[in-house]
């Protein structure tokens, strides 16, 4: 059974909801976590050095001592079956370099998600991950020339170990919480970026991950250094087909900004809504450092993900930009989180939602400004549309200020719904009821979209479209 | 014409179908066909506009896609990027509208006398066989009033009917209308021709208040 | 502790209340095993159960505010109906009108367990019934001082409005003197009926030996309109929790919050508006100025419930911070279950604006009195919503007094 199945199926017109057949697939470990299963990962599979199998272990123990979180939603939480997850599935032997060299089946997949077509027209780099690994990964030479280095997780650690050891695991340790601990023990995948001193990477860098396996894991890390004075853009998208049960995906993203650079981390999360998603994002920014996460959830069945900025330098600067849709059974607990470290640090947190058709979504934030962070400004802006009765939205921001001198800390919240009149004034201008709420719909996310790459703009209003036909009527 | 709260709006609105007003007695007829019960949209591929009192502000909406949405939604297909351009650079060098004006978002951050204007270019744009211009006066300075009155001269044209609600003369000075009503109380008590526009603006309302009750009792 | 004590206070009620207040102390047991209070360090300093429950309120006062015509207990100058008296004498003298308000159980995952503790061994307390129709104009004033110290102090208030009746209380809590440190825990229970309305003041303006919990709960039934003013002025640690609840179509409520702390005092602040059905509305405005090493954490819910349509609920919380070492903590909660609502809140925490500073001392202000202008500014940003002109103008004076002694 080599075909695809149909597309544009399944629940809510998810149109990435088609499966490949797993026939050819070289590794699935058996269902559940043990010690031997990180063993086997770790030595026998990827043959990694022993510091690192050692870490593995080490997180796994932690992931054990860890209660599930008490907040959130824990109902949905606790549904999570640890003992029925595929923890590590390998498609392929091969990584290509060209797509030519990607197994037929995958490479199908990614055409059909845009992936090459779009690195022919504005991306530096690529990387694809298919289930655990990376099948396919690209830079453009003139940036590797330079030093620039854009691999998986794993290529890295082999080949720049070093490097890796000394910032691998620092920002989120495996003790920051119950799911950073489990991504620790069983990571596999993910991007490893490293852009040396000065260099501007003007073109963005693009990460894609597929989850293909009912049931599977997928724990990809992701840690990107940008040395003093550079600028990177990082876009990573993921999607999944339907199954009727449940998958987790539960990364580890680390990004450290040296003195004098940007990152900039976009991430548009598109899992069908039968993935948990549970992410831990973290970045230090040191002096006059600027990281930005631009942050888009659309799909999973239960999101919850705090993009965190630690202005740790003196002018450093963070900004988080955040839209969640919630639609039809799902629950996206997105946030942001900024802690003021040192003085004269700056943050901007934007957070938009949507709900309808009795999804959910909350804002939970944090903003906290540590003795001796004086003059540091914070301003956050939540906002949150209802679409129909039945769907909910919650804000959750805590705001802890421990200095005085010269702080500003700000934070406004408001929820409604499609305004009756906004509606009329576009419907008497002959805009049908479903045409005029989606163009609201649109302009409400518009801060968000204008912040993306024009292809990704495009297709974030599609599916806005998508969404709203299925909600009017 | 009519004193504050005699109904002006209202009769507006309720032509172009706001869904606050509920018809409890009579039809509304447009060019024989009963559009009662249609939705304010299907009002407006009927050919009916209403320039707005008050014109609402959407934050986030760029003036630019919502023109071009408006028009292909008017004509029941997709307007081509290219003929849309040279469509509204036209309308915009009649109305005297600056390039950098479209990039904004919607009546965003507008003053007034910028959100009327914005009413009377979505006008040309739409050409409608009815218009409905509810206060386009107001708020306006008099070099405003008249860059907008002129705009909407060179707009009107034979196939056009053109319903102004106002207060004032001064608006009428302008575009000088074919006929006159006064509406008092939801009803219309007094129609002639430009000269009752001079009889209000020298007397004011009172005088037809008698009228308007020798109007009711004679019902 | 002294268990004997706490049977002997329990004995004195009947069954019906018996039965509640064991259960409550069984709470309080409970909760004082998990460590989920926000200041458990600071309580847990004080050594509360060497304490004794002493139920220090020499006097509970309760009279008719300005003329004092009126003195707890004794009813003349009344219109018929009017009760104000003892709690315990109303359990006994009439329970029928008290036992179903002190049956009912609602309590709240954010109650502090000496919540329960004060539920558990409050010996009195004032019950005040307002019947139907009638408008009563002067305010009552209830006054609660606490006189020696190292005592455990506890207290219950039931007020009941009945349909179209509106009255204003003052309930005024300070200590006089005292020696040593005490607690104080006290609920105060508010029903309001049908378009009932009240206003009413809280002052809690203990010295600095207080630990002091308190909570408002309040019922809200059809087009009932509550205003709440509520001043945190005094104890070494507060903890105030205000829960309104609007059960019924137009009911209204407006919960204004003054906070002033200096030294090393703490205040804790949980508030709660929950719209359980639609076209009602509630605001919430809290100005908070801190001083010293004085910390103020203010943990705000709005909720709105699914069938709650066509609800407005604001809430905003101002925090400044007229001290480096002073801390502040704001968290605006909002859960709205229906879609066509009108929900917002604001939080903004900081010092003195300087372009405000700047502009008063270019007209010759010195920085102390330019700051003291803001300051006061920010006070009357509370007390120029109190629609009652003349209580307004005792509050302020009354404030403004206050901090000049602090």
């Amino acid at each position: 059974m080599n075909t695809i199945l149909t597309e544009n199926i399944g629940i809510d017109n998810y149109k990435y909801n088609f499966r490949d057949s797993e026939e050819n697939y070289v590794y699935k470990a058996k269902k559940g976590l043990s010690k031997e299963i990180v063993e086997e990962i770790s030595v026998k599979l990827k043959k990694e050095p022993k510091w690192m199998t050692e870490f593995r272990l080490k997180a796994l123990d932690i992931f054990y001592s860890k209660p599930m979180p008490n907040w959130g939603n824990t109902e949905l939480l606790n549904q999570i079956n640890f003992d029925d997850i595929h923890y590590y599935v390998k498609s392929t032997e091969k990584q290509g370099r060209d797509w030519n060299e990607v197994p037929e089946e995958i490479k199908k997949t990614f055409d059909r998600l845009g992936i090459p077509e779009a690195e022919r027209k504005f991306l530096a780099g690529v990387t694809a991950q298919y289930e655990s690994d990376v099948v396919y990964h690209s830079i453009r030479e003139d940036l590797e020339k330079i030093g620039v280095i854009f691999t998986d997780m794993d290529t890295g650690l082999r080949e720049y170990e070093d490097i890796v050891r000394k910032y691998f695991g620092t920002v989120i340790p495996p003790t920051d919480n119950k799911f950073a601990a489990l991504n620790s023990a069983v990571w596999s995948g993910g991007s490893f970026v490293y852009v040396p001193k000065g260099v501007h990477v003007e073109i963005p860098l693009q990460a894609y991950f597929r989850i293909n396996t009912e049931n599977m894991g997928q724990f990809e890390r992701t840690l990107i250094i940008a040395e003093p004075g550079s600028y990177v853009h990082y876009i990573e998208g993921c999607t999944a087909p339907t199954y009727s049960s449940d998958s987790l995906h539960s990364a580890v993203v680390e990004l450290i900004a040296m003195e004098g650079a940007k990152i900039r981390y976009t991430t548009i999360q598109n899992w069908s809504n039968n993935v948990y998603n549970l992410v831990t994002k973290r970045a230090y920014a040191y002096k006059n450092a600027t990281v930005e996460w631009v942050d888009g959830n659309l799909g999973s069945k239960l999101t919850m993900k705090y993009p965190a900025v630690y202005l740790l330098g003196e002018g450093a600067r963070g900004e988080i930009l955040s839209i969640a849709m919630a639609s039809t059974n799902q629950h996206q607990d997105a946030g942001a989180k900024i802690i003021h470290a040192a003085p004269n640090t700056s943050s901007i947190i934007t957070s938009k939602s949507i709900s309808k058709n009795n999804g959910r979504s909350s804002y939970r934030g944090l903003i906290k400004v540590l003795p001796g962070a004086t003059n540091c400004k914070s301003h956050v802006v939540c906002d949150a549309l209802l679409l129909n009765t039945n769907s909910r939205s919650d804000t959750y921001p805590t705001m802890q200020v421990e200095e005085q001198k010269d702080v500003i800390v700000e934070h406004e919240a408001t929820v409604s719904k499609v305004g009756e009149e906004q509606l009329f004034y576009l419907m008497s201008r002959g805009l049908s009821e479903s045409e005029a709420k989606s163009m609201i719909v649109n302009g409400f996310v518009e801060p968000f979209t204008k912040e993306l790459p024009m292809e990704y703009a495009v297709e974030l209003n599609k599916l806005i479209q998508l969404e709203m036909e299925g909600a009017v009527g | 014409m009519g004193p504050n709260g005699s109904g002006k709006s209202t009769l507006s609105n309720v032509i172009m179908g706001h869904p606050k007003y509920k018809i409890t007695k009579g039809k509304i007829f447009f060019k024989g066909e009963d559009i009662t019960e249609l939705s304010p949209d299907q009002r407006a591929k009927k050919g009916i506009f209403l320039a707005f009192q008050y014109p609402l502000s959407i934050p986030g909406v760029r003036i630019f896609n919502f023109l071009k949405n408006m028009l292909s939604s008017i004509r029941g297909e997709e307007i081509p990027v290219s003929e849309f351009k040279k469509l509204l650079k036209e309308k915009m060098k009649l109305l005297d509208i600056k390039q950098s004006f479209i990039k904004r978002y919607l009546n965003d951050g507008f003053s007034g006398g910028e959100k009327k204007r914005n009413e009377i270019l979505q006008m040309a744009l739409f050409e409608p066989k009815l218009a409905l211009l509810d206060e386009t006066d107001s708020g306006l300075d008099v070099t405003a009033l008249k860059t907008v009155c002129e705009g909407i001269n060179k707009i009107i044209n034979n196939d056009m009917s053109v319903i102004i609600i106002t207060h004032y003369k001064r608006m009428l000075e302008y575009v000088r209308p074919q006929f006159v009503h006064v509406i008092m109380d939801g009803k219309i008590v007094k129609s002639g021709n430009e000269e009752l526009v001079e009889k209000i603006d020298s007397q004011g309302y009172d005088w037809l208040k008698v009228s308007s009750e020798e109007i009711l009792t004679t019902v | 502790m002294n268990n004997l004590l706490e049977k002997e206070i329990i004995c004195e009620f009947p069954d019906w209340l018996k039965e509640k207040k064991e259960c409550a102390l069984e709470n309080f047991y409970n909760l004082s095993n998990t460590p989920k209070e926000k200041f458990r360090d600071v309580i847990e300093s004080m050594e509360f159960d060497n304490l004794e429950n002493k139920n220090d309120f020499g006097n509970i006062e309760s009279y008719w505010d300005s003329e004092y015509k009126f003195v707890f207990g004794a009813n003349d100058n009344i219109e018929d109906g009017v009760i104000i008296k003892s709690l315990k004498e109303a359990i006994y003298e009439n329970e029928e009108l008290v036992k179903p308000y002190l049956n009912k159980n609602i309590f709240n995952s954010s109650d502090s367990r000496f919540t329960f503790l004060a539920e558990a061994l409050y010996n009195d307390g004032v019950f005040i019934y307002i019947p139907k129709d009638i408008e009563i104009k002067l305010p009552i004033h209830i006054l609660k001082s606490i006189v020696n110290g190292k005592s455990k102090n506890f207290y219950k208030t039931l007020i009941v409005l009945e349909d179209n009746s509106k009255l204003t209380i003052i309930d005024e809590y300070k200590s006089k003197n005292t020696k040593d440190f005490y607690l104080v825990s006290g609920i105060n229970d508010i029903y309001l009926k049908d378009n009932a309305q009240l206003d009413y003041i809280h002052l809690q303006n203990f010295d600095y030996n207080a630990f002091n919990f308190s909570l408002q709960r309040a019922n809200l039934s059809k087009n009932s309109k509550l205003n709440i003013f509520s001043l945190s002025l005094g104890s070494q640690f507060s903890y105030e929790n205000i829960r309104v609840y609007s059960n019924n179509t137009g009911a209204s409520s407006e919960i204004l919050g003054l906070v002033l702390g200096n030294k090393e005092q703490v205040f804790q602040h949980e508030t709660l508006q929950d719209h359980l059905v639609g076209n009602s509305e509630s605001k919430l405005h809290f100005e908070v100025i801190l001083n010293d090493k004085a910390e103020s954490s203010h943990n705000g819910f709005v909720r709105i419930e699914k069938q709650a349509l066509q609800t407005s609920a604001h809430q905003l919380i101002k925090n400044l911070l007229l001290s480096r070492k002073a801390k502040a903590e704001a968290i605006p909660n909002l859960e709205i279950l229906a879609d066509d609502v009108s929900c917002s809140h604001g939080v903004s925490l900081g010092p003195v604006n300087t372009e405000e500073l700047f502009y008063l001392m270019s007209r010759g202000f010195d920085i102390k009195q330019a700051e003291n202008i803001i300051i006061e500014g920010n006070i009357e940003n509370i007390i120029s919503k109190i629609k009652n002109t003349e209580l307004a103008e005792n509050l302020r004076n009354y404030i403004l007094s206050e901090i000049k002694v602090k």
